[in-house]
Formats: structure tokens, sequence, C-alpha cells
């Protein structure tokens, strides 16, 4: 396997999500991403020559090997390994964490993120394949600090018991209740039926999803 | 509603919202700037020996900073070691790697060479006790310590010490051997022969309870950091605080005040991380050449080679039964066998032997039990370990029983269902509290019991229809532990517990019972959780005994700072303190109404010193607190009042013992082979329910779990080379979301208060998964007429069944 010397390196602005970086995210910026956080304004100019829509590679790709990623509709650039999944690349160089490793093999649902509204393992994404799509994550769902009626479903049902499987649970809700506003508990069953909670907490997360399809 | 303002009622719990944002920080989630990552060279055999690990070339590579083998870490009596020299089953590790990513560290454990020497190995229990067989340990094949208590679940309590036991003469041809040789345990009530010429009605039967790998739904991973001051930080995944803080500090030799353990959130453990396991001790110790922090990122596959899981439990049952339905004896012999790792194979045959006489109160028994080491992974603990595994093996034999004595199956369970103080144990000594037929009553109340039973037998189609009915139990409370309670100046009570954060929403129900007991506002209530900084010690989260144990020793320091606020409050306003009442987060004058708020008397202990804000520790507690409970006091001792409490023997009379009784009705489709759960009920005795939702999530989450048991999970080792087959999820195989019951799945609490309990409240977690699993055994067994002696039933042991023309048609 190949491997370079040179650290991850993040973008600025560390783990949230909601616009640019603030003072907190810099000192929180424990990913060495503080030194291009501080500097961050340099790549302005380069940032509008980067890559197109249709992922044909901008001048910053063509000489930095970073790829612009549409994360929770920023964009990000990152470096990555030809061989690295969506879930390491946002877990360990855009310190989204609320996407789990379960199994690292599409059988648990655990890493669930949409890809232009879609739910996806991304254990088992390139992120080279996310260029010039929309990613969205569980950090992406809450608006200046309002929580998604999805969230908060889940926090009055108890839908999440140890929650680890409660981010992925709550993308494949999203996914759903995006296309059918008023499910069955059969159609939520079946939606979430990629999703493992080994805490066998399933009649909250149902429970869940009918309370926010409901509200929403 | 409940008669408390707090205890019984719902609540937004404290974690709620880092849980459905993304923020809740697991093991793996933290980040640092100048990381490694670990990972493990491992063995690819069943049982072998290192003669030699060449690390030149990981060494040279670029990247690698640290590499550690066997040699480099303390050795293991019977436990798990950190490395090993001599790995005693597949995928046990004997050196690890520290790497600036996770790639070079792939790549590194692929550059290290192990001249391995391949020794023999045995994975079938029974197999290890023919004459000749291998023995999966270099001491032996059994192991002949004490059992470890119920209580000691978290830790692995058997004592390590092991022999080499054949059956020499027995007959190995049948389900269990015949004329077996010496057990190394054996349990006596009564004279057990004398109940067997009592019974009118005799039946037999042995059934063999698999192994399943835990597989909670976060792998294990720690981060740990060890200092250039040797200060150690291990950010880990585990369910519990305080014992998992001294047990990590003991692995990697340490007292517990150099280590600072943390786990805020921990994705499931279900038993697996009740305390420290060994792969807390390998970043560990990686950190401890390069001074900077390590990660092991633990992945999936690991989990089933050293993530713990259920030991084999294979049981012969004889029970005896009365005109009555009563029973007059049973007798049972059973084989358990924990893996290579673990000497609790015997924890796991006392725990299920204490369970059964917990359930079934039989006139006479005899229990023998002879544990085994083989060479698989460590199997210990796992929700209900042994309880479960007896309640899934006892199910079909007490159905069939009563079906051969002309009774119904549930007037057997209610006949010998335990009286409120009724024995239990080795020992025969009382509960604190039972209330199982009252659980089995209302599941046959919830389920309709006699409709089910009508439809019993019938078919529809190609599917066949069957009831069944089980129970299962769990010692649920211990005593002799801490509690600590802080009363800021700006008010604020704070509960200073040493649980852990394993999902069950018990260290909120704590804080809970402690609000209640103060008379403070929720509102300005804090848990702290997730550090060993400020926990008081207290047992693991596991065994079922949190709400209990931890409950009772933080109530008892929540009535410590009620007698304290009391005295202040007379100190400030006159008066004794006897005339004062808590409420409203207020100290009240019974009859003048006159008032200070907790943040004045706050300030009027900082004021007044001494015991007030543990300047001066109680002479009561100099000797009985645990010193790490004191020292987790610290940054508030003389800051705040600071209240401590510790339970004791005097709180106690009996094992607290907590139940559930399911029914369950399931269809066999005799085409497909295909078992669908139906309908289930699953009653509690739990005592008091301190928080009905996280009730329920425990019940049904349990349920869910024991119908995975009894249909789908397992663990299966090739027996020629001792490789383990099913190593992934979907051939293990937890039960998704469209796996465990079509209809409706009934769940209910009985609610009776135990004497002893905190506010009543006995424990839940565990009892619930061994009842579904039973229930639906009995129901299989009840649609089809026969009984399965080898679990999960699969649809391809089904269709073995119809095809041999076993099955009622
Ligand atoms: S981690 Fe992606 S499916 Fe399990
Ligand atoms: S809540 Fe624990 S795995 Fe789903």
């Amino acid at each position: 396997m190949s491997t370079t010397d040179v650290p991850d390196e993040s973008e600025p602005g560390g783990s949230d999500d909601s616009g640019g970086p603030s003072r907190r995210d810099i000192i929180k910026g424990t990913i060495g991403g503080t030194l291009v956080a501080a500097n961050a304004y340099l790549f302005n100019n380069i940032r509008q020559t980067s890559a197109q829509g249709d992922g044909t590679p901008g001048v910053r790709e063509r000489f930095s090997n970073q790829l612009k990623l549409t994360v929770n509709g920023r964009e990000r650039f990152v470096r990555v390994e030809d061989q690295e999944r969506l879930a390491e690349t946002l877990r360990s160089k855009l310190g989204l964490t609320g996407t789990k490793f379960g199994c690292d093999r599409a059988m648990c649902g655990a890493c669930t993120v949409q890809i232009e509204g879609d739910p996806i393992y991304s254990c088992t994404y390139f992120t080279k394949d996310a260029v010039g799509k929309e990613v969205t994550t569980v950090e992406g769902l809450s608006e200046g600090g309002q929580l998604h009626p999805i969230q908060e479903s889940f926090i009055e049902e108890l839908g999440g018991q140890c929650a680890f499987c409660t981010p992925g649970m709550i993308m494949s809700a999203k996914s759903l209740l995006e296309e059918n506003g008023d499910p069955t508990r059969e159609e939520v069953k079946d939606a979430l039926e990629g999703n493992l909670c080994r805490c066998g907490n399933y009649e909250n997360e149902i429970e869940s999803v009918l309370t926010a399809a409901e509200r929403m | 509603m409940s008669e408390h303002n707090y205890v019984g009622n719902d609540f937004e719990v404290p974690d709620g919202r880092a849980k459905v944002t993304g923020e809740a920080k697991y093991a793996d989630d933290y980040q640092f700037d100048n990381l490694l990552h670990a990972k493990t060279v491992k063995s690819p055999y069943a049982h072998a020996r290192a003669r030699s690990i060449d690390t030149s070339a990981a060494e040279a590579m670029s990247g690698v900073e640290a590499v550690i083998t066997h040699e480099d870490v303390p050795d293991a009596a019977i436990g798990e070691p950190v490395l090993a020299e001599e790995p005693l089953t597949f995928g046990y590790p004997v050196a690890a790697v520290a790497a600036t990513d996770e790639y070079t560290a792939a790549a590194a454990v692929e550059a290290i060479e192990v001249d391995w020497e391949v020794l023999d190995h045995v994975v079938d229990p029974i197999e290890t006790l023919k004459p000749g067989s291998p023995n999966a340990r270099p001491e032996g094949n059994v192991p002949t310590g004490e059992a470890g208590g119920e209580g000691a679940e978290g830790q692995g309590g058997a004592e390590a010490a092991a022999d080499t036991i054949k059956w020499e003469n027995a007959d190995f041809s049948g389900d269990f051997p015949e004329d077996p040789g010496d057990f190394t345990m054996e349990w006596n009530w009564g004279d057990v022969s004398e109940g067997f010429e009592n019974a009118e009605t005799i039946y037999e039967d042995t059934v063999k309870a698999q192994p399943q790998p835990t597989n909670p739904m976060e792998p294990r991973s720690t981060v740990a950091e060890w200092g250039t001051d040797g200060h150690v930080t291990i950010w880990g995944s585990s369910q519990s605080i305080s014992l998992t803080h001294t047990g990590v500090a003991g692995m990697i030799e340490k007292p517990p005040t150099e280590v600072t353990f943390i786990c805020n959130f921990a994705g499931g453990g279900f038993g697996s991380k009740g305390t420290a396991y060994p792969q807390m001790a390998v970043p560990a110790f990686l950190s401890r050449e390069v001074n900077r922090p390590v990660k092991i990122r633990g992945t999936r596959r690991e989990e089933f080679h050293w993530g713990n899981g259920r030991a084999t439990y294979i049981a012969r049952t004889r029970v005896g039964l009365d005109g009555d339905g009563n029973i007059t004896a049973m007798e049972i012999d059973a084989v358990g066998d924990a893996g290579a790792y673990s000497a609790d194979a015997l924890s796991t045959l006392s725990s299920g032997f204490n369970s059964l006489t917990q359930c079934w109160q039989p006139e006479t028994l005899r229990f023998r039990g002879i544990g085994v080491f083989t060479n698989t992974p460590k199997r210990w603990p796992q929700r209900g370990p042994g309880q479960n595994q007896a309640a899934l093996a006892i199910a079909q034999v007490i159905d069939e029983a009563a079906k051969q004595a002309g009774l119904d199956p549930l007037d057997v369970c209610l006949q010998n269902s335990p009286e409120n103080r009724g024995p239990a144990g080795a020992e025969r000594l009382p509960m604190t509290s039972a209330y199982l037929g009252e659980a089995y009553e209302l599941a046959a109340e919830a389920i309709d019991y006699e409709e089910k039973r009508a439809r019993s037998g019938t078919r529809e189609g190609s599917k066949v229809y069957g009831v069944g009915i089980a129970s299962a139990s769990h010692q649920s409370g211990y005593i002799g532990f801490d509690g600590l309670v802080v009363v800021h100046t700006d008010g604020t009570v704070e509960v200073r517990q040493g649980a852990g954060n394993l999902g069950t929403e018990s260290f909120a129900a704590v804080a809970r019972m402690v609000a209640d007991t103060m008379g403070a506002d929720w509102d300005d209530v804090e848990v702290s959780w997730g550090s060993s900084d400020k926990s008081s010690f207290t047992l693991g989260q596991f065994s079922s005994n949190t709400t209990f144990t931890e409950g009772l020793a933080n109530v008892k320091a929540a009535e410590t700072a009620v007698q304290y606020l009391k005295e202040l409050a007379a100190q400030e306003l006159g008066g004794t303190a006897d005339a004062y009442n808590v409420e409203n987060h207020e100290v009240v004058h019974g009859q003048s109404g006159e008032s200070i708020s907790f943040a004045e008397a706050a300030q009027a202990a900082v004021d007044a010193g001494g015991k007030y804000t543990a300047e001066e520790i109680p002479e009561q507690y100099q000797e009985s607190l645990v010193p790490l409970t004191i020292a987790a006091a610290s940054d508030a001792v003389g800051q705040g009042l600071v209240a401590f409490g510790k339970s004791t023997g005097e709180d106690l009379d009996g094992f607290v013992t907590s139940f559930a009784g399911a029914i369950a009705e399931v269809s066999v489709d005799l085409e497909t082979g295909k078992v669908v759960v139906e309908e289930m009920a699953n009653y509690n005795d739990s005592g008091t329910v301190i928080h009905p939702e996280s009730f329920k999530a425990q019940v049904e989450g349990g349920a869910i779990q024991g119908i995975g048991y009894t249909l789908f999970e397992q663990y299966r080792h090739d027996q020629d080379t001792g490789i383990p087959v099913n190593t992934d999820l979907y051939k293990s195989k937890p039960p998704s979301i469209h796996d465990y019951v079509s209809g409706d799945l009934h769940v209910g609490a009985v609610g009776e208060p135990d004497p002893f309990g905190p506010f009543g409240a006995k424990g839940v977690g565990e009892p619930p998964y061994g009842a579904a699993s039973g229930a639906v055994a009995a129901a299989i067994k009840d649609a089809l007429g026969t009984s399965f002696s080898e679990f999960p039933v699969t649809p391809d042991k089904v269709l073995e069944k119809v095809r041999a023309g076993e099955v009622d048609s």
C-alpha cells in the first residue's frame, strides 16, 4: 500500500460546518489544519479556478492533488489517497465524526450519508467519486442551532440507545421523508433495513421517523 | 402519574442532543495533532507459538514510529494478554505498530515476519473432554478456580487455575456424554433422587446454547497518550468508568492516580466492554515508546477475534413434575466453554444455575457443571451471561414436561414461580423481592394467551403456529459502593457518578433519584459522567445493576446533602435542623416558611468549611470510601457543599433479583423453514420503574437480541483448522429491522417496589433477553411438536426435521 509522509490536511474550519471558521474551530483545529486555517484567504483565488461541477480538475486539483467536495452545502478542499473512502475523508480530514465506521464494509449502515439526496454507505464509496456531488452528513441537518424535525423526534422518542447507529439511521430516514412525506410503518422499516441497530432499538427508531413525518 | 416529581416520569435525557447531531464523541472520534495509528500482527492459526518475530523491516519504514511485541508487555495469567507469545486463538495479536497513518501501519504489519510453531488445537467443548484430545491451554483443558459472582461480570471474575480432566469412560455418541467423568462444580438442594421419586412425570433433554459474538455497533477503539511526566490518558469505549479506570491502570502497571480514563459515549457493549480490555493497553504501550497519542481503531473483524461474546452452555436437563405441576426435582449436567482466555466458563455455569433456582424454585436439585477451555475467543460476559443460555436451554424441557403431565405450560410456570422472598443460589438465600408470577400473568393478558393457545398447532397454508412461555432472571443490585453529590454556590446540584454511559440512560436515572431525594429542580441538576477524574467509585455498568447499586449509593449521598442543607439552614435562620425540609431547590422551615436557596446554603457551607465542604472527611467515610471517590471531589473541596454516600451491609438483606416472563407466538413455514415471531409479550419485575421510556427501550432491545439469539446468531469455528468461519455481520447475524416481531411486541413492568432498592428500583437490562429466547424456542417446539438440541433454529434445521419426519403434521 502506498503512503506519503505528508500529514493529513484539513480544510479551514475544523468540524463546524455552519459557516466560516470560528475562533473556537481554529483553536479546536487539531487535525493539522491550524496553519491552513490562518492562511485560508490565500486560497480564495484558487478556489475560483477549482474543479467544475462535472468533475474536471481545476488548477488547484492539478497542482496540489486536492479535490473539491461539496459537503453540507460548503466547498471543502481535501487531499485524498486514490483508495480513500468517503467516510475516512469525512471523519479524519474534515472533522465530521458524526458519520461512523461500524463495519468498514457495507454491512451495517452506521456510515450512511446522503449523496445527491440518496442514502449511501460512505465506508465503501470512494471519495473521488463524490466530486461534483452534494454530500450531506448528520452535521448538516441543523440550521443555525435549530434541529431538524427528525433529530428532534429522535431525542423525544429515545431513538438512540448507545446511538452509534443513530446518525446513519437519521440519514436514511431523511432520504425516505424527502421522497415520501407520509410513510407507513412498513415503509419506514423498508427504508431503515440497511441500518443495523445492535441495541435493538428499532421500535423507537420507527416511532421517531413516524413522529418526524407528522411534523414535516 | 408518579407520586414523585421525577422518579417514574419521562424526561429529556441529558445526552440526547449530542446523540442526534453527531456531536457525541466516541473513542474513535477524538482527534489529535500528532496522532499515530496502531495496528496489530495477528496469529493466522488457532493455536501457535511465535518462535521469533523480525520487526526490522517494519521499523525501517518511513512513518513507522513504534513497534512492540509480546516481550514488551506484562504477562497475563488466564486472562487475555495484551500481546501473546503463544496466541491461543486465531486472530489474537503478537505484536503491534504505530505509524503516522493507517495505511503505513497496515504496510508495517505486513512487513513483520513471524516464525510460527503451529500447535494442536481444539474448538469443540465436548471434544476437549475426550481422552487423548488436545488441551487448548498449556496449563490444562479445564478451569478449576472459583466461579466469579454475577457482580464480577465485567471483570471476568473467575479465579485463574487450570487442570486437565478427560472423561475416560464416557460414551460420547449422544448429544451429551453418557457416564461422564468428574465435574468441577456441584450444587444440591435436598435429595434429588427423592424428588424424582415424588414426580409423576419425568422428562429429559439436552440443549446446546450456542456461542455468539457480542458485536456492539461500535468496534472497540482506544486512544492513549503516555505523557513524558508518566501520566497516561486513555479515551476508550467502555460501559463503565470506575472499574475500567482501575482495570486499565492495572493492565499497564500504573497506579490509578496516574491514569485518567475518559469515555463519554460507548457504542454498545452488552457486557463485552464491562471493564478494561487488552485493546486499551496496546496503544498505551505504543505511546509509552514515543509519548505521542496513539489510536487503535477497532475493526469489525477484530470484534470477532477479541471482542468477547456469549459462552457455550451445553446442558442435559431432567425435570420431575408432580400431579399439580410442581417441580419436585431438577437435575442438570452441563458443560460451559468461555474460550481460551477466560476461566469464566465456571461463572457462566454458576450464573445459569443461580437463575434457574430463582425462576423455577425446584423442591430438590442437583446441578453439576464443568467448564472447559477451547481455542476460541474469550466469551464472557454477554447480556445475561449464563442466565440467558440457561433460559434458552430449559424452555423446551418445561414445555414438553408440562404437556406430558397433561398440564398447560403457563400453569406450570405460574405454579413454580418464586415466593416474594423465595430462596436462590447454592446457599438458598432469600431474594429481596420476586414477582415473576405477576409478570407471566401480565404477559398472558397482553398477548391474549387463550387465543394463542387455541391457535397452537393449527395450519395456514404451509405455516404452522405455536406459542411458548419462558422466564429469565438476573441478580441486579449490590452494596459497598460510593456516591458523591456536590451543591455548587450557584445552586447547581452535581451528581458525580462513576457508572458509564452505554446508552441505557441509567446514569441519568440515578440523577433523577438524587433530584427527588433533595427536592431539587431538575433544570438545576447536572450529571457528570465520562471522566474518571469526577467519578465516585462504583461497580461497573453491567449485571443490570446501575439503577440499584449506583442509585442507592447516590441517594445516600443525597440524604447526606439534605442533612447538611438542613443544618446549614438552621445555622443561618435559627431553629433546629429537623424543622427544615427541602423542596423546590430551597431549604424551608416547616412552620415559619422561612427559607434559604440551595445557592445560599452552598455558600454557607463554604463559609463553614469542615465536613460541609469535605475539608474534613467525616469519620464514617474515612475508612469506608474508596480513595478515588475522595479524589473525585478534590476540585470541589472548599468550593461548595460536598456530600458522600456509602451503601453498606445494613442496606441489603438478600439477593436483588430482577425477572422477566415472556410469551411468544411463532409461525413456522414448513416449506421454507422460516420462523417468524408473530407476536410477543415481555413483562418484567424490575421494581419501581424510574424512567419509563428507557425501561421500554431496554426490554424491547433485550427481547430483540433474545430473538436474534434463538433464530440467527452464532459463532462457528471450523473443526479442522480452528478458524472462525462467519466473521461478518451478515453471517453471524444480529437481527435487522425486519427480523424480530412481525406483529406487536408488548412490553411492560410489574412495578412492585423492591423493599431495599432506591425508590424501590431493581434492574432491567438482561432478563428480557433470556425470556424472549426461551419463549421463541418453546413456541417453535410447540408448533412443530419436536425439540431442537442445536441453536439457532435456522431454516435448514427446521427443514431437516421436516424431512426426517419428526414434525407433527
Ligand atoms: S461502516 Fe459502512 S456499512 Fe458499516
Ligand atoms: S442505538 Fe445502539 S446500535 Fe442502535
